[in-house]
């Protein structure tokens, strides 16, 4: 898989500006279009790489596909306090917008990596619209995430294999950052209210790709429209904080995301 | 207010640049490994907002194969940030560059700074390395400074390392470095060209270096000239985990830059 042609842009006003790429497909306008929202803290540079190639294989299907970044993360305007669950509903919205407005597409899906999962869920039960949703390794519980990142998060802190040199003993952790990330009380709380249950699931077609264990669960509970499992050396974004290459596209993810674009220009 | 940039071959590279003054040199920020372009802990995009209110420019972008950025035959990262270089110089007037960074950053900025009279300064954060007689001292005393009990484990673990028949990987294996001699001559003509020099050590490479004297060691004459800073923090690690120690080095960065470039820029 390569990256194909994208075209860097900022979204919206100079002070709320938001970095995006648009990956168009070659030729005429594309009729339906895909926004990737991003997964949260450290796992959304872990997977950048992977995004844009995803959205290229989008684009190389004739399905034009949008990724930013939210308010007060990556390139875009704001400071990392800033990042609240009500900007990145907004973020979404004007991704959407954007992507119709310099695409031509008429209907646009909806794709979410990991936690980015609770924010769409949320989005779309205020108002947002989407003509699918695609949920890749989605974070179903907000408060369970939280407690995960708050473990891994300690032992980041006083890790002899970070700390070489000098290892705290005790993790410091009243510095308002988790991963490596601020995190304000207000984002805490409004992540840890969002649950992915089958009696919040908002009236858009699902489409769900998960591990073989996690996605029997989901499966049961959401009734998803289509499902796909993911292979074993599928990237792990939340299995860190370090970059490798295991976060990259593989052939036999090449396939996947390949089978995804088909199915999103077909219609399907 | 920032503006993306595309560069290099067919326009195929992407980068930022901050707003400042067009005097002061530019602050070139190239990935450190595969960290996409906004930093370790979106560490570059802070940094351009500290350094845009000293009215100095940055310039962040991803290298070929990394972040978004499209692997592309022909453009391997000296290449790239040649282009950078260019296109900053022409099309927004940028005489002069200061770049490096953390790991990789570090000996790409090193490389840069050896071939291209334009930079003037140079960043070296856990950069070129040479243990000597200094680090094994150190070495030793941190043992020394361990409970007696556990002098026999050491040993023994030395002693393994010592007969094993696999060679340990060590930095310069890996890493893009020159020899001591060749570092020390390259050292000499920066020195003589006046280009400026950051170097800090952390404790994440704690592995080769754990003394400021391991420095003035492995550099020799060139080592003592008043272009280079040089700065030890055995407490932080390789990615600047916390918050606290991001500061620090946003602080020294920032003040080393406006001490070195901006004051004097003012005083010209």
């Amino acid at each position: 898989m390569s990256v194909g042609p994208w075209q860097p842009l900022w979204l919206g006003e100079p002070e709320h500006q938001l970095y995006a790429a648009l990956h168009r497909p070659a030729g005429a306008d594309a009729t339906r279009g895909v926004v990737l929202v991003p997964p949260l803290l450290h796992e959304q540079p872990r997977a950048r790489r992977f995004l844009t190639e995803v959205a290229s294989a989008f684009a190389a299907h004739g399905v034009a596909a949008l990724r930013f970044d939210y308010f007060g993360s990556g390139d875009s305007a704001g400071h990392s306090e800033d990042l609240t669950l009500s900007t990145m509903h907004d973020d979404i919205g004007c991704a959407c917008t954007a992507l119709r407005s310099h695409s031509g597409a008429s209907t646009v899906a909806v794709m979410a990596w990991r936690a980015g999962a609770l924010v769409v869920w949320d989005w779309l039960h205020r108002g947002g619209v989407a003509s699918e949703l695609i949920l890749w390794e989605p974070i179903l519980d907000g408060r369970g995430w939280l407690n995960d990142l708050d473990r891994a998060d300690a032992i980041e802190r006083c890790s002899p294999s970070r700390y070489t040199g000098h290892c705290p003993t005790v993790a410091e952790t009243s510095d308002g950052q988790l991963m490596g990330y601020a995190v304000t009380p207000s984002l805490r709380d409004a992540l840890a209210a969002v649950s992915i249950t089958s009696t919040t699931a908002p009236s858009v077609p699902l489409w769900l790709l998960d591990r073989a264990d996690a996605l029997d669960g989901c499966a049961r509970s959401l009734a998803p429209m289509r499902t796909r499992v993911l292979p074993d050396d599928a990237p792990r974004f939340g299995g860190g904080i370090r970059m490798d290459e295991s976060l990259f596209m593989t052939s036999r993810m090449e396939q996947i995301a390949n089978e995804l674009a088909l199915a999103l220009a077909g219609g399907r | 207010m920032e503006t993306l940039v595309q560069f290099g071959p067919r326009n195929q590279l992407v980068g930022v640049l901050s707003a400042g003054a067009e005097v002061a040199p530019v602050l070139v920020l190239p990935n450190s490994g595969m960290v996409p372009r906004a930093g370790l802990f979106r560490l570059h995009v802070k940094l351009s907002r500290r350094l845009e209110a000293l009215g100095m420019r940055t310039f962040r972008f991803d290298l070929p194969g990394v972040g978004e950025a499209a692997r592309i035959v022909g453009c391997d990262d000296r290449q790239a940030t040649r282009a950078a270089f260019d296109h900053l110089a022409s099309q927004y007037g940028c005489q002069h560059f200061v770049i490096g960074g953390i790991c990789s950053a570090a000996d790409l900025g090193w490389r840069m700074a050896v071939a291209d009279p334009r930079v003037v300064g140079v960043l070296m954060f856990d950069g070129i390395s040479f243990t000597g007689p200094w680090f094994h001292l150190a070495r030793s005393m941190a043992v020394l400074k361990r409970s007696p009990l556990q002098w026999p484990g050491v040993a023994l673990r030395l002693l393994q390392r010592t007969r094993s028949a696999q060679p340990a990987l060590v930095a310069s294996d890996y890493r893009d470095w020159p020899t001591r001699d060749e570092a020390r001559r390259e050292l000499a003509e920066l020195a003589a060209r006046h280009v400026q020099l950051l170097w800090i050590y952390t404790g994440g490479v704690a592995d080769r270096f754990l003394h400021r004297r391991e420095f003035y060691w492995a550099f020799g004459r060139p080592g003592h000239d008043d272009v280079n800073t040089v700065l030890h923090w055995p407490d932080c690690d390789h990615t600047f985990y916390t918050r606290a120690h991001r500061e620090r080095l946003l602080d020294t960065v920032s003040d080393w830059l406006r001490e070195r470039f901006v004051v004097k820029e003012n005083a010209e």
